[in-house]
């Protein structure tokens, strides 16, 4: 029985190791129905990928189970703390990775040959699914969020300033170019230049790297205190609009264009074209991050198989089909701007990558995802932790009590280490316990 | 031989009442089986540490001692009692005048007023939870748009230092509970014959006199019961600070509005995987409510504050 | 902030000089006390009716709209489009109406128990009783969860319906009211007719607590129809969701489509509404039926 089950998995693996090459020869041994989990617009990219996997393996049956980012993960975590009841494939934030990596409730995916597929998917993405003790990889790479700063076109125009990304990209190379661009948008009360003057001292801090790898809180870092009085400059001067970024009043700022500039992970295109912006074509631009910010990487999902999944077959035909073809992942980034993790896809179908985007400005030459693509060879290795989402959120929250006390930058940022450092004790401890399971802990 | 006979008689007791034992049967069978054994796991599970993904690890008292010694948790148990007493202030007050207002035949169309009233428990959150947030918004919200007819600058209401953040969270409580309570008011004002109210305003006592003086000592028992569910409402306080402030852990800047059971889900299931920990947090929550329910049962203590012990002359025969 | 601190100052004491000229001010002052209450009630309500006929960026634009828009069957089409809402409206009904049944089946027997039956350990399990509301119900949701899994109960209305049925509250509140009103007299009658215990609860009894029957009802109606914590987790397909599921499904980070959001809210509300107001009398009777005094 056990031997029938390892011929499976092998021929899965090996036949979907060349379902993206050979895609007319469908694998009709492995049938069943599968559930998969996730938060919108996930579903959206299966579906639009969905005919190709049907055409590869015709047997297997999809049912999706999608709510929203936070309630999606809960029912994860709880189904698989329960041992029963989650989904035969479940996405996964980046931001969840770290919590993830090292659990045996979700299948090893090595046992499927993952590691075929090692050389195919940026080293930075490959690593966070990889367990502490190196022996297991629990999850497969979808996407990268290559950052980029989006800006309203229109807006720049009118006030005198260049559309064109390198020029954009240039006047704001420094942190006084930033202000400027930022006075000249910003007419107080009515339009803002950010939705809030805290992130771009989160952009430092967006690859969630907080923590070294002997679990110090490392703040400190290149051009911060710089970076912060910035942030502090735009909110003194009411050029920020003093809310969260992914609040529906921020969102409705976008669109209409009272909120000027924003930065997000490449995904952010797709949300600007189907759902903040759908009317909006034209007057966006993008380009990278403002200040001299390295290039960096904001968020990308993952795909796990629960150990309790009673079809891992099919499930891991799925996951392999969807992240590790060309087609599929084409297809998916075609549908929703997830940005592949899996480089071969970027040759495969270069149009998708360096053909000018009509959605964007005429002026946003080279297209969002060309540069998109140089920023995701750009993206370092880091080290991840579970403390990592809990600090993002002081992030903001201590900025603005900060900035609200009038603090100086070093005041801030001392403000914030101890702000992180109360709430992630307890993690802290946890992380400590799971570095010391997986062997990698010295006191 | 009298131990043999008291334990005869105590089953024939037992025996004669069978009917009432079978009767309260399924709530006990149902309790434990669903209630009694998940909370003596969760007992078990907040002396260790898991995260519920790998290895349990016995943890001792150290759930319960880094607990106490957690800033936050003090925060959060601060601001949980500040919103919970000042929005139980409307909720349980005003409950109870517009229940006697209601009552009295002052007005008419007493009962679309009730309707009205108790409309908001009728909703689903997520329409009300996007209103209200618009309701306060900073830029766009229906409450500084109004200020600004007086010349007022916008205020932000969920962001800013924190503070105010509560005021919204209060207006938002207030405005779901308010009806809840006021029913539960009404039913217990169905029981006063409306001779007492008559004589004593024919006694010459005015409106307030006859609440503080007549209803409020009528209505302790029940008062009481509203009390203790407004305190297990107020420690499960949870979707209205955590929507107004953006689905935010940290309860907004300065953590103005987290409270404890923000900070509960935050450790798990919601926000993190602190399984053993948050469950040491859930019994901390639950001691605190018995102590102050038995607190509240004593300041106000009846002969039998839960109206059992008044009918004890009467026995039934089975 | 002075000049409308200073209009409310004057609001109010105007009511409260209103109030003390005489019968007349004060029920007038009354009526604008009370209607200005309903107002704030009645607000979001209003706001949620309007904002279902609104596009998105007119909903969150400044200064907000307050009159009905010409959105509506746009928003309708896309609301149709991303949910099933007669299917989950259905799944809400099933869940709610089963759970409302068997509450009052559980919670009559057991108040009655308690109310008129003296047994032994009456008092301390009464206790009890009370003491396990005090509870919260996060404290056992993991736990309570893995319960649910290995019975099998995952997509299953029944972890919904039977584990809550354990329901103090309403043994509480059937209590109280049996106190109040179950004549003793009857039982006595019925027992020298000859009747049961069981008898005596169903064709005398029953009839009696038809009140409390409705007010008891009508709150774990509201409070079934709304839950979404257990529900989240419990009912993992769509087909399965129940209507705050299936609202909340269309909700995302992505940026949400707030005209259909408020139309779909709209539609699950109505009914219930509807059915609130034009029955308002019956349902207030019912709801404040002397269930509980002393």
């Amino acid at each position: 029985m056990k031997k029938r089950l390892f011929a499976g998995l092998v021929l899965a693996a090996s036949a979907s190791l060349f379902a993206g090459a050979l895609t007319a020869q469908a694998n009709e041994d492995i049938s069943g129905t599968i559930e998969v989990g996730g938060w919108p617009s996930g579903d959206d990219g299966f579906k639009a990928a969905e005919a190709g996997f049907h055409e590869a393996y015709p047997n297997i049956e999809i049912e999706y189970v999608f709510t929203d980012t936070t309630a999606h993960h809960q029912a994860l975590q709880t189904a698989l703390a329960a041992g029963s009841g989650a989904p035969d494939v479940a996405m996964v934030e980046g931001a969840y990775i770290a919590q993830y990596k090292n659990s045996l409730a979700l299948a090893n995916l090595r046992d499927f040959g993952v590691d075929e597929y090692k050389d195919d998917f940026g080293g930075f993405k490959w690593n966070q699914a990889i367990s502490d003790d190196g022996t297991r990889m629990v999850a497969l790479p979808w996407d990268l969020g290559p950052t980029l700063f989006y800006y309203r076109t229109d807006v720049f125009e009118e006030v005198g300033l260049p559309t064109a990304p390198e020029e954009v990209d240039k006047l704001m190379s420094t942190w006084d170019g930033v202000l400027e661009v930022a006075e000249k948008v910003s007419i107080p009360g009515q339009r803002w230049f950010l939705p809030s003057a805290a992130y771009p001292y989160q952009w430092m801090f967006i690859n969630r790297d907080y923590y070294d790898e002997d679990l110090n809180l490392r703040l400190e870092r290149d051009g911060d205190l710089e970076c912060l009085q910035a942030c502090l400059d735009i909110r003194n001067n009411g050029w920020d609009m003093n809310v969260d970024m992914w609040s529906s009043e921020a969102y409705a700022a976008y669109a209409n264009g009272s909120c000027v500039c924003v930065a997000a992970g490449s995904w952010f295109s797709g949300f600007l074209k189907t759902d903040i912006d759908p009317d909006g074509a034209g007057h966006w631009g993008a380009t990278r991050l403002p200040g001299g910010l390295p290039d960096t990487n904001w968020g990308g999902s993952f795909l796990v198989i629960p150990e309790q999944s009673e079809n891992k077959e099919a499930a891991w035909a799925f996951v392999s089909y969807m992240l590790a073809t060309a087609q599929g992942q084409n297809d998916m980034f075609a549908a929703v701007d997830y940005f592949p993790a899996y480089e071969p896809a970027w040759e495969a179908a270069p149009e998708l990558y360096t053909d000018l985007d009509p959605y964007f400005s005429a002026s946003q030459d080279p297209a969002p995802n060309a540069i998109a693509t140089e920023i995701a060879a750009n993206v370092p290795t880091v080290y991840n932790t579970i403390m990592d989402t809990t600090a993002e959120g002081y992030l903001y929250s201590s900025f603005n009590a900060g900035a609200e006390a009038g603090e100086t930058p070093e005041q801030i940022r001392d403000r914030l280490a101890a702000d992180i450092e109360a709430a992630c004790a307890e993690l802290k401890e946890q992380q400590i316990q799971n570095l010391k399971d997986a062997g990698v802990w010295e006191e | 031989m009298k131990a043999v006979m008291k334990k005869n008689r105590f089953l024939a007791a037992l025996y004669q009442y069978r009917v009432a034992y079978v009767y309260i049967a399924p709530f006990f069978i149902l309790f434990t089986i669903f209630n009694l054994f998940p909370m003596a796991y969760g007992f078990f599970l907040s002396f260790f540490r898991w995260d519920g993904l790998s290895a349990m690890h016995f943890n001792g008292l150290n759930n319960y001692i880094n607990l106490f010694k957690d800033v936050l948790f003090w925060k959060a148990l601060r601001n949980t009692l500040f919103i919970g007493i000042i929005a139980h202030i409307p909720i349980l007050l005003g409950g109870l005048v517009l229940a006697y207002i209601l009552n009295s035949k002052l007005v008419k169309g007493q009962n679309i007023f009730k309707t009205i009233y108790f409309m908001p428990m009728v909703t689903s959150s997520v329409a009300i939870t996007i209103i209200f947030q618009n309701l306060f918004g900073f830029n766009y919200g229906l409450i500084n748009w109004f200020l600004s007819l007086f010349g007022e600058a916008p205020i932000n209401w969920l962001g800013g230092d924190g503070s105010l953040i509560k005021v919204a969270v209060i207006v938002m409580f207030a405005w779901k509970w308010v009806g809840w309570n006021m029913v539960i008011y009404l039913a217990g004002m169905q029981g006063i014959s409306n001779d007492i109210y008559e004589a004593a305003a024919i006694d010459g006592a005015n409106h307030t006199q006859i609440v503080f003086r007549i209803l409020i000592p009528l209505l302790k028992p029940i008062i009481l019961f509203t009390l203790i569910q407004s305190t297990i409402g107020m420690f499960n306080l949870f979707t209205e600070p955590f929507v107004l402030t953006g689905s935010s852990w940290t309860g907004g800047t300065n953590n103005g509005g987290l409270t404890l059971m923000i900070y509960l889900l935050n450790k798990a299931p919601q926000g993190g995987t602190l399984y053993g920990y948050a469950s040491a947090v859930a019994y901390v929550i639950t001691i605190m409510i018995v102590i102050i329910s038995v607190f509240l049962n004593t300041v106000m203590a009846d002969k039998d504050p839960m109206g059992g012990g008044k009918k004890k002359g009467r026995r039934n025969r089975a | 902030m002075k000049t409308l601190l200073l209009i409310i100052a004057i609001a109010a004491v105007v009511l409260i000089i209103l109030a003390r000229t005489g019968a007349v001010g004060k029920k007038v002052a009354l009526y604008v006390i009370l209607l200005m209450i309903a107002f704030i009630m009645l607000l979001p309500f209003y706001m949620m009716f309007v904002m279902s006929t609104l596009k998105t960026n007119e909903i969150y634009s400044f200064p907000p709209i307050l009159t009905f828009g010409s959105n509506l069957a746009e928003n309708f089409k896309n609301m149709t489009a991303a949910v099933n809402l007669p299917r989950a409206f259905l799944n809400s009904c099933i869940v709610t109406f089963c759970y409302v049944i068997l509450v009052l089946f559980f919670c009559s027997i057991g108040g009655y128990a308690f109310s008129v039956y003296d047994f032994p350990g009456k008092n301390l399990l009464f206790a009890i009783l009370l003491g396990t509301m005090m509870i919260p119900a996060t404290a056992s949701m993991i736990p309570w969860f893995i319960m649910m899994s290995k019975f099998g109960w995952i997509n299953d209305y029944k972890a919904l319906i039977i584990p809550s049925c354990a329901n103090a509250f309403g043994i509480f509140w059937m209590r109280q009211y049996c106190q109040n009103n179950v004549p003793k007299a009857l039982m006595e009658a019925a027992r020298i007719d000859g009747c049961s215990e069981w008898t005596i609860f169903f064709h005398v009894i029953a009839p009696i607590l038809k009140p409390a029957y409705a007010s008891l009802g009508i709150m774990n109606f509201v409070n079934q129809w709304n839950e979404f914590t257990q529900a989240l987790l419990i009912l993992r397909k769509e087909k399965y969701y129940t209507l705050p599921l299936l609202l909340r499904s269309m909700v995302s980070d992505r940026g949400n489509d707030y005209g259909a959001i408020m139309l779909a809210s709209t539609c699950a509300v109505l009914p219930l509404l509807i059915a609130f107001l034009s029955a308002s009398k019956f349902f207030m009777d019912g709801l404040t039926a002397g269930a509980v005094k002393e």
